[in-house]
């Protein structure tokens, strides 16, 4: 696997993403989605003394600098269904419509292939984060001022290092997402399989087995993804203890990815 | 059966007898578009996708496969495969559906790894893959493209991903017979035109072997012909060319090399004539003591004669492998001297035949001309285990075959 290779795989798949089509359907679901859910964080927002308001934030979340982007990084939580949906059904399109065939056929590196495919996906993702932290602040900003949030310190040079802080968190959680639902793709070719295992392990098994039980605040993906993104959040382990098993975690699934696509034949 | 009183065809020649440039002249009288700036888009092809000279050269062997297998669990989907096409070939594999065709395609091409044996493709060792597959075309197990995006898109996509020029592209839908729809969504294409872009993408980055699998399935018997022709100007520019199909009449008509496959094995290796067998006249007398004269007659043209049944055959197709390389070294007379590839005209033959017979007293009961039947060898060929023999057509590896421009034998039982 070398560096053009994978350039030239970034830039192929880039360019059938690059849409407007594309462009329309998921930076409006992002802002649909970024609006609802902020203007919900926000709205539902409680002081801590009150008791706080189930998974809601925390009201002193709000106040000073990161205030704006609080609700979007909780809020972004919530979206890994969208995320994982898009990778899963990218990359396992590939080999259910026999396109990863196809690009075989021009570019023998498997690995770089599926590495630059991610990439790009990934490139798409980042640009549709942006769009979620500067619809989300916007949002925050208009409910606030309905709900009587103080928004002193939003908008200053320390707000800009937070968010860029949250835009980071943000990157790392879709990132670790993204390589699941990649190695899911490619491990089982199969898109709503895929899928299927993926919204069964991260829904009702993680939230199930792992309500209120601390192992798997510490090692259960979707908990340790939690952290990273919303290191305020109620039980979750700290960001560093975070990013360390998860980094082993992608470790692996690279190692399985590359494994898998490099001994299995293409048949499909 | 022709009796002495019919006529032949005007014009004498038969099919399967006199076959100049197969494969090559294969127009159906409908003639892609030419390119805006005037020149034909099959200059470009002629010329390997570039003004430079073609750099296509039929030189040496393109594949080379020796004892190759492919087993999935206790099934041989291919087994002890060996066999050699040459450069510049367009080369037909056949074989009835699950012979193995699209596995042994899918392990040149690099998708699918061997569980036994070598080859090399291209001059490349076959398990690495990455060395060839930049100088190879393929469609294999049908077109597959992204649905929401146009051809025009979807061959950019696979150009830059291939590190290709994109410039060839608009000539290469024009090629293809796609002018004017290249910028619609691939979804919106009919099965024809989707296989048509699978053949414009196999030909991105002017590759020096073409492989496509069965690229006209599910076409009408009109796209069936406009592929044909597509495939004859492929192998116009030096190109090698191996095309699958379960249809034996379509690669008949486009090939100058036949490889038949059943269930994984290897049952015919050569050319499309020699596996149609001998094309011949049969004649019979009305007294059978006069068959020896007569064969003493027709034996002065050359031409092998034999008597069995009661019926004097006289063969048309071309002798032998051995016979005929002497014959071209000048070593004996016979049919393959400096006539080259001249056909024999059975009509006008059948006429002298008559004609000296009718001279010498001899009165011919029966004349006719027994046409080559590929299709019936074919079936023979693939059919014959099922009959309960284990025999095969190639009980040894074939030798190299010769190049098909200056042979066209075959390898069969």
């Amino acid at each position: 696997m070398n560096t053009m290779s994978i350039t030239r795989a970034f830039r192929s798949e880039f360019l059938l993403l690059n849409r407007v089509r594309m462009w329309a359907i998921a930076g409006l679901t992002t802002v649909a989605f970024t609006v609802a859910a902020t203007a919900l964080l926000t709205a539902t927002a409680t002081p801590i003394a009150d008791g706080g308001v189930g998974d809601g934030i925390p009201l002193e979340l709000f106040s000073g600098p990161g205030g704006a982007t609080v609700a979007v990084s909780w809020s972004v939580a919530f979206g890994f269904i969208l995320l994982l949906a898009a990778f899963t059904s990218r990359i396992g399109n590939e080999f259910s419509r026999g396109t990863f065939r196809t690009a075989l056929l021009h570019h023998h590196g498997r690995g770089s292939l599926i590495g630059g495919k991610t990439a790009a996906l990934m490139a798409v993702t980042m640009v549709l984060l942006v769009i979620a932290l500067v619809t989300g602040a916007a949002t925050a900003t208009a409910v606030a001022g309905i709900e009587g949030i103080d928004t002193a310190g939003w908008f200053g040079t320390e707000a800009l290092g937070d968010t860029a802080i949250d835009f980071v968190r943000m990157l790392g959680w879709a990132s670790g997402f993204a390589l699941i639902g990649t190695m899911l793709a490619v491990v089982v070719r199969s898109t709503p399989i895929a899928l299927g295992i993926g919204l069964l392990w991260f829904g009702p098994i993680e939230n199930i087995i792992g309500e209120g039980r601390q192992f798997a605040q510490r090692w259960f993906p979707g908990q340790l993804l939690r952290a990273i993104v919303a290191p305020d959040a109620p039980d979750v382990v700290s960001t560093a203890t975070a990013a360390i098993t998860l980094a082993a975690y992608a470790a692996v699934c690279v190692a399985i990815v590359a494994t898998v696509i490099h001994r299995r034949d293409v048949t499909a | 059966m022709h009796s002495l009183t019919e006529q032949p065809p005007a014009g004498g020649n038969v099919a399967g007898i006199h076959r100049p440039d197969i494969g090559r002249n294969l127009g159906n009288g409908r003639q892609p578009a030419d390119r805006p700036d005037g020149t034909d888009h099959r200059d470009w092809i002629a010329a390997g996708g570039g003004a430079s000279p073609p750099r296509h050269r039929a030189n040496g062997d393109a594949v080379v496969i020796d004892g190759l297998s492919k087993r999935y669990g206790q099934r041989a989907a291919v087994d002890n495969l060996s066999f050699t096409v040459p450069a510049g070939s367009v080369a037909g594999l056949i074989g009835p559906n699950g012979a193995g065709k699209t596995t042994l395609m899918a392990i040149l091409l690099g998708l699918v790894h061997p569980s036994a044996g070598t080859g090399t493709v291209l001059g490349q060792r076959l398990d690495q893959p990455a060395r060839y597959v930049g100088r190879v075309g393929g469609l294999i197990e049908g077109p597959a493209f992204h649905p929401g995006v146009s051809g025009i898109d979807n061959l950019r996509s696979l150009a830059v991903l291939g590190g290709h020029d994109q410039e060839p592209i608009p000539s290469l839908i024009d090629l293809v017979g796609l002018t004017g729809r290249g910028d619609d969504k691939y979804s919106s294409y009919s099965m024809g035109m989707k296989q048509r872009l699978g053949i414009a993408a196999a030909l991105l980055g002017d590759p020096e072997l073409v492989i496509l699998d069965e690229p006209t399935n599910g076409l009408d018997p009109v796209g069936m012909q406009d592929i044909r022709r597509l495939i004859g100007e492929i192998a116009d520019g030096g190109r090698t060319v191996i095309v699958s199909s379960h249809l034996l009449g379509e690669l008949e008509q486009v090939c100058d090399w036949l490889i038949v496959i059943d269930r994984g094995g290897l049952k015919y290796l050569g050319a499309p004539e020699q596996l149609a067998g001998t094309e011949a006249l049969v004649l019979r007398t009305a007294d059978p003591a006069h068959l020896p004269v007569l064969r003493s007659m027709v034996a002065s043209t050359g031409l092998p004669t034999d008597i069995t049944d009661g019926e004097l055959v006289v063969t048309l197709t071309l002798p032998a492998a051995g016979d005929r390389h002497a014959a071209q070294d000048g070593a004996g007379p016979g049919y393959g001297d400096d006539r080259g590839d001249d056909p024999v005209d059975p009509a006008a033959l059948a006429a002298e035949i008559n004609r000296r017979a009718h001279a010498a007293g001899i009165v011919l009961s029966e004349l006719h001309h027994r046409r080559a039947d590929l299709e019936a060898r074919y079936l023979d060929l693939v059919s014959r285990d099922d009959a309960g023999s284990s025999s095969t057509a190639i009980t040894d590896p074939p030798s190299p075959p010769p190049r098909p421009t200056t042979s066209r034998d075959g390898v069969s039982p």
